[in-house]
């Protein structure tokens, strides 16, 4: 009798607890704001949240952390969204994931929910990279974008100006490099999105670029080839960038060593000036500037902003949105950018006097915003981005010439965009 | 009561059904069915596609270039392993002080999780910083770029995979020595055998059976070789180290195309499969003529 008592109690406390796994995502009440991000950030998140669940008592805002690493946060986002998940009502998305998210059907168009003033105050770049179809589906938080940082002290040493241009640069780094024992230009070259961006950057500052306006691919051109031709000259022929350049240079490991005192400059996001300042080895050392050019070209900074959106699923839209209108607005982002040096996105912060003060680097910001280069806004952007990782990185390690990977990389781009057409 | 009685048994069953079932059954079901379908996250809804998918696969010069990459690196691992492994195991065999704490010693690689693994020596291996190229510069010799070559890259991922499962080969040859019983070894000392010959005659047939078994994990391991090329290169320099299972995960989860995904999974599958079937049908077979 013991033996079939223990086995029905096992099935009864089974049961209830499935029924208690099954029922209980219904009772609570809460908005779910999902993001990753370092605990500084995390933490002031938080405290704006309070801010907000103060000024609406009605309200209750639980914050459900993701890992740091961006593409950790992009598979969660896949796994749970793909699911048709109700659990997540806001979520911090990066500028690449929109198209995708929203053609997916995953994001709620923001069309009604933001007049036109609003909209309007926020800066251009939001109108390329939030909308898709004819609707918006994200508001931006925070700008992020190339810049490229340099050391101050050891440039005024050598008595030489902050690069413009790509020779330039080549010339201050073989003057500077090897008598102070630095590497001349860190940037990112190992396989994956950041080296992206870099040749975004690099080939737009040549007048190259990837996709134009109506959506040609224009890979294989000859301001390209001379472009990447470079990014392989820096590590191979002036010898400035690091030989692991193509192998192990990251955001952070490029950092890392520029922090360390063995970089003379460094291409970066916006969120490194904070850190400098903060090391007591870089203060007052560091000046940062527009990304250099080439000679009949103009500096080109990529964009990479986090957004705030709506999962198509949720079942408090309403609350949803009064959480992003209170999070995107200017106090809030005052703030923000005060606390975590996040560059803001509405065009009148960067009049702010104060803020300027806090971070100097504001007025270099606004103006990389003017022209700012974007990633192509496609929902295939990961096919796209996959290739291009791929075959530049080829060319940085020297297992193919950069005419060969750009015709490659042409002829693939077609057949995507050819692939898609078809679906 | 009596109901109860017959019906006993399954409901014993039961929970050990619905795991297999619900964690093992349905989910490989639902892989083949994705498999045939044109399952693009970024498209709105899934339509049903045929062979599509395993011909886009089958077809494309960057699966055949992983699963070749996947099949070497198993087989330059496995090798390096099994002999490793084989060398440790009777170094430890004598019961002595020193042996008891080397046995827990050498273990410790294999139970640092992989991606811990994986970061530790992606700090040793880091050009700039790491410890390999500070000891190579004490000794006079340039620098190394361990991650940067695609030869050098597939050595190095290679390399730490020996490191960490070495041990674990090494454990359960150990455990397979203690099995063999002394006797077989006086007898052939009374019949004036020396070591080698003990070892080739003796040791070695006795010992690879078991030796076969740690290499089949092994080898199922290696064929779904992840994490390890995940944090090392990514799958560069150039999509040089690209194993079948970091192909995989950028489909699922990069592009969200998990209908060619699934299919990569079901050839790894199949591939892992195919291979256990045939080493399991070898050794028995062999085991046969032995007796």
């Amino acid at each position: 009798m013991t033996k079939h008592t223990l086995l029905v109690s096992t099935y009864i406390m089974l049961a209830v607890w499935i029924a208690y796994a099954f029922f209980r995502t219904d009772k609570t009440d809460e908005v779910v704001f999902s993001m990753g991000g370092g605990t500084k950030e995390i933490r002031f998140v938080k405290s704006l949240i309070e801010e907000f669940e103060a000024r609406n008592p009605a309200i209750k805002v639980k914050l459900n952390v993701l890992p740091a690493p961006t593409d950790q946060q992009h598979h969660y986002y896949l796994t749970t969204l793909g699911a048709k998940t109700r659990e997540i009502d806001v979520m911090r998305i990066d500028t690449i994931w929109i198209a995708e998210f929203a053609s997916a059907g995953w994001l709620e168009s923001l069309e009604g929910c933001i007049n036109p003033e609003d909209r309007a105050s926020f800066i251009p770049v939001t109108e390329k990279t939030d909308v898709f179809r004819g609707h918006l589906y994200a508001i931006p938080w925070y700008a992020s974008i190339g810049l490229l940082y340099y050391r101050k002290d050891l440039l005024e040493k050598y008595k030489l100006d902050t690069p413009h241009t790509w020779d330039e640069l080549v010339k201050a780094c073989l003057t500077i490099s090897s008598d102070e024992h630095v590497y001349g230009y860190l940037w990112q070259g190992k396989q994956y999105e950041g080296l992206v961006c870099n040749f975004i950057e690099f080939i737009g500052s040549n007048n190259g670029g990837i996709i134009d306006d109506t959506g040609r691919i224009i890979v294989n051109s000859e301001q390209n080839k001379i472009a990447l031709d470079f990014m392989h000259d820096l590590i191979w022929e002036y010898r400035i960038s690091p030989q692991n350049t193509h192998s192990e240079l990251m955001e952070e490991s490029s950092r890392h060593l520029f922090q360390q005192g063995k970089g003379l400059f460094l291409r970066n996001w916006t969120y490194v000036w904070e850190l400098c300042q903060e090391d007591p080895l870089m203060k007052g050392k560091v000046g940062v500037s527009l990304l250099p050019k080439f000679s009949d070209g103009n500096p080109a900074s990529v964009y990479g902003g986090w957004h705030l959106a709506i999962n198509a699923h949720s079942k408090k839209k309403e609350q949803a949105w009064k959480l992003i209108e209170f999070l995107t607005s200017p106090e809030a982002q005052r703030e923000l950018a005060m606390n975590l040096s996040w560059a803001p996105t509405r065009h009148a912060l960067y009049n702010d006097p104060e803020l300027i003060q806090k971070l100097p680097f504001l007025p270099i910001v606004e103006l990389a915003l003017k022209d700012v280069q974007i990633r192509p806004n496609l929902p295939y952007y990961q096919w796209v981005s996959d290739i291009l990782q791929k075959h530049i990185n080829r060319v940085l390690s020297n297992q193919t010439g950069s005419q060969e990977a750009l015709q490659t990389i042409q002829t693939k781009l077609e057949g995507i965009k050819y692939e898609f057409a078809k679906d | 009561m009596n109901l109860l009685r017959t019906k006993q048994p399954y409901i014993f069953l039961l929970p050990g059904i619905m795991l297999v079932l619900s964690f093992n059954f349905i989910p490989f079901i639902d892989t083949l069915v994705i498999s045939f379908k044109n399952a693009k996250l970024i498209l709105p809804e899934e339509r049903f596609a045929g062979f599509n998918n395993y011909q886009a696969i089958l077809t494309h010069s960057r699966f055949w270039y992983s699963l070749f990459i996947t099949l070497s690196f198993t087989v330059v691992s496995i090798s390096l392993e099994a002999i490793l492994g084989l060398c440790l195991g009777l170094m430890m065999t004598q019961p002595s002080p020193i042996n008891n704490l080397l046995r827990i010693m050498i273990l410790v690689p294999w139970t640092i999780p992989t991606v811990v693994t994986a970061k530790m020596w992606q700090w040793m291996f880091d050009y700039n910083l790491g410890i390999l190229n500070y000891l190579l510069e004490v000794i006079g010799i340039h620098r190394i770029n361990w991650l940067g070559k695609p030869f050098l890259a597939f050595f190095s991922i290679a390399i730490v995979d020996v490191w960490k499962t070495a041990p674990f080969v090494a454990i359960i040859v150990l455990a397979g020595l203690s099995a063999i019983p002394q006797e077989v070894y006086r007898a052939s000392v009374i019949d004036g055998t020396n070591s080698w010959q003990r070892f080739r005659f003796i040791t070695l047939p006795l010992i690879l059976p078991i030796l076969g078994v740690a290499v089949l994990f092994r080898t199922i391991d290696a064929l779904r070789i992840f994490d390890l090329v995940y944090v090392l290169t990514g799958g560069g320099p150039g999509g040089s180290t690209e194993t079948l299972s970091v192909y995989a995960y950028k489909l699922f989860f990069y592009k969200g195309d998990f209908g060619q995904g699934a299919v990569i999974s079901i050839i790894t599958l199949l591939l892992v499969a195919g291979f256990g079937y045939f080493y399991t049908r070898m050794s028995f077979r062999s085991m046969y003529n032995l007796s």
